[in-house]
C-alpha cells in the first residue's frame, strides 16, 4: 500500500465532488511539489495558482482533474526559469564557512534541484507524491517505459551526488 | 547506497525540505478572480481578433468587387437594401436560410437589441439555422454560411472540446459567428458590428446604439462602462446578463461593438 503524503490520501484515484474540495485538498500539496521542482517559494506559489485556474476554467469538462492539476504544475514549474535564474536562495542554515551545518534535506534538494528537468520532476511525483510509475505517466501523458528509464538514471545520478 | 536507500532519504528529505520551506497556498478567491479576469481578456482578444479579420475581409471584397468591376453580382443573398451584402463564401451556397417572420424577433423590427448574452431574440448556444432566422426577421435572408475548419476564439478549451468548425454569416456589417465539433452542429457564439449600414438600429435594451461615443453609454450605464487606456475609444460595457465590447473611434471613425465565444463549449 503507497504511503501518504502529509496526511493526503492518493489524489489521483478520488474523483472531486467540488472544485471546492479539490482545491482544499491539493492546494498544499501542489505547492510543495512546484516547489522541489522549481526551488524558489515565488514561482511555486505563482505556478500553483496558475495551475488551479486552469483547472477552475476547464471544471466539468476533465475526467481526471487530479492528474489534470498535477500536470499543469508540474508543465507550469518546468516551464518557469530555474531557482539559480531567478536568484532566489533556498531557505537554509548557514554552511560550514558560517559555522552552523547545512541541513541534510538541503543537501537532497540541491541534488535533486541539478538534474535535468524533466527528470527532477519524475523524482518528485515518484519519492515526494509516492505516485506508481502508471499514475506519473498519466500525469505527464508519457509512457510508462520512458518514466521507468528516466528515474532509473536519475537514481543513478543522485546516487554519486548523495553517497 | 542502493535503491531502497536513496528512496528513503529522498521521501524523507524533499518532505522535510517541502515542509520547512514557509510555502503560501493559492487561496480559492484569487484563484476564481483570476480565472474571471482571464475570461474577460479572452472576450476581448476575440472581439479584437474579429475586428481584425472582418478588416482583412473587408479589404479583401473590396479588392474582388473592383477587380470583377461591374459584372459582378451578388449571389445566394437577398439583401433588404441596395447596399451589396457580403458573405465568407457568398458565390459557392446556392441556399438561403428563410426568415422567421413572427417568431423569435423582438416585436419591433426597427430595432436589434444588442445583449451580452445573445442577440435579439437569440440566445448564446442557439442552433446556427435558429440564430440565423432571428436576424433575418430584421435584416432580410441570407446565404446559408460554409462552414470552415477552425476557430474564431482565443484560448485552447476550444480545441480541447473539439469545437474546430466555425461559420460566419454577414449582414451589412452584423457578423453572427458560429461554432461547433462539427458543420451539423454549429451554435451562435458571438455577434460583431463594424460599420453597420442595415435597417434597424443596434441597441442595448436601454438605448445606447453602436455609434455613439463614450458618454453616452456612461450616461446611461455609468460605472458599469470601464475604457481600455491602450486602445483610445474601446470599452467595455457590463450589461446585466454579459458583458460586450463597444468602440467608438472619433479619429477613425470606427463604430463597432461585440462579443464573442460565449458560452465556452
Amino acid at each position: 500500500m503507497r504511503a501518504q503524503v502529509s496526511g493526503q490520501p492518493p489524489a489521483l484515484t478520488l474523483a472531486a465532488e467540488t472544485f471546492e474540495e479539490l482545491f482544499a485538498r491539493e492546494r498544499g500539496p501542489m505547492v510543495r511539489v512546484a516547489y522541489l521542482i522549481t526551488g524558489s517559494r515565488a514561482v511555486a506559489e505563482e505556478v500553483t495558482h496558475d495551475a488551479f485556474v486552469r483547472v477552475y476554467q476547464r471544471w466539468g469538462r476533465i475526467e481526471r482533474p487530479g492528474a489534470y492539476l498535477r500536470r499543469c504544475v508540474v508543465n507550469g514549474a518546468l516551464g518557469t526559469r530555474s531557482r539559480r535564474e531567478h536568484g532566489e536562495r533556498l531557505t537554509r542554515s548557514l554552511g560550514p564557512w558560517g559555522g552552523a551545518e547545512t541541513a541534510d534535506h538541503d543537501h537532497t534538494l540541491d541534488a535533486v534541484l541539478r538534474l535535468p528537468p524533466r527528470p527532477r520532476a519524475l523524482v518528485v511525483l515518484r519519492f515526494y507524491e509516492q505516485l506508481s510509475v502508471d499514475e506519473i505517466a498519466e500525469v505527464l501523458q508519457i509512457p510508462a517505459g520512458t518514466v521507468k528509464s528516466g528515474l532509473h538514471r536519475a537514481l543513478a545520478q543522485l546516487r554519486e551526488v548523495l553517497a | 547506497m542502493d535503491d531502497l536507500q536513496i528512496a528513503e532519504r529522498l521521501r524523507t528529505d524533499l518532505t522535510r525540505a517541502a515542509d520547512t520551506a514557509l510555502l503560501v497556498p493559492p487561496e480559492l478567491e484569487a484563484v476564481q478572480a483570476s480565472a474571471a479576469a482571464r475570461r474577460r481578456r479572452s472576450v476581448l482578444a476575440g472581439v479584437l481578433a474579429a475586428a481584425a479579420a472582418l478588416v482583412l475581409l473587408a479589404g479583401a471584397v473590396a479588392v474582388v468587387a473592383r477587380d470583377d468591376g461591374r459584372d459582378r453580382t451578388t449571389t445566394g443573398i437577398q439583401p433588404p437594401t441596395t447596399r451589396p451584402v457580403t458573405t465568407p463564401t457568398p458565390s459557392t451556397v446556392p441556399s438561403t436560410v428563410p426568415s422567421a417572420a413572427g417568431s423569435g424577433g423582438d416585436g419591433d423590427t426597427s430595432s436589434l437589441t444588442l445583449r451580452g448574452d445573445g442577440l435579439g431574440a437569440v440566445d448564446f448556444g442557439a442552433p446556427m439555422d435558429q440564430a440565423i432566422a432571428a436576424v433575418a426577421t430584421h435584416l432580410g435572408d441570407v446565404a446559408r454560411p460554409q462552414p470552415k475548419a477552425g476557430t474564431p476564439c482565443p484560448g485552447d478549451q476550444w480545441v480541447e472540446a473539439g469545437w474546430d468548425t466555425f461559420a460566419t454569416v454577414v449582414w451589412q456589417g452584423l457578423t453572427l459567428v458560429f461554432a461547433g465539433p462539427d458543420a451539423s452542429s454549429l451554435h451562435f457564439v458571438g455577434w460583431f458590428a463594424l460599420d453597420f449600414d442595415g435597417p434597424v438600429n443596434l441597441a442595448t435594451v436601454e438605448g445606447p446604439r453602436v455609434g455613439d461615443p463614450v458618454a453616452v453609454w456612461r450616461a446611461t450605464y455609468g460605472s458599469r462602462v470601464v475604457e481600455f487606456p491602450e486602445v483610445p475609444g474601446m470599452f467595455r460595457v457590463a450589461l446585466p446578463e454579459g458583458e460586450i465590447v463597444v468602440n467608438h473611434s472619433e479619429v477613425g471613425g470606427d463604430a463597432s461593438a461585440g462579443t464573442l465565444c460565449v458560452p465556452e463549449p
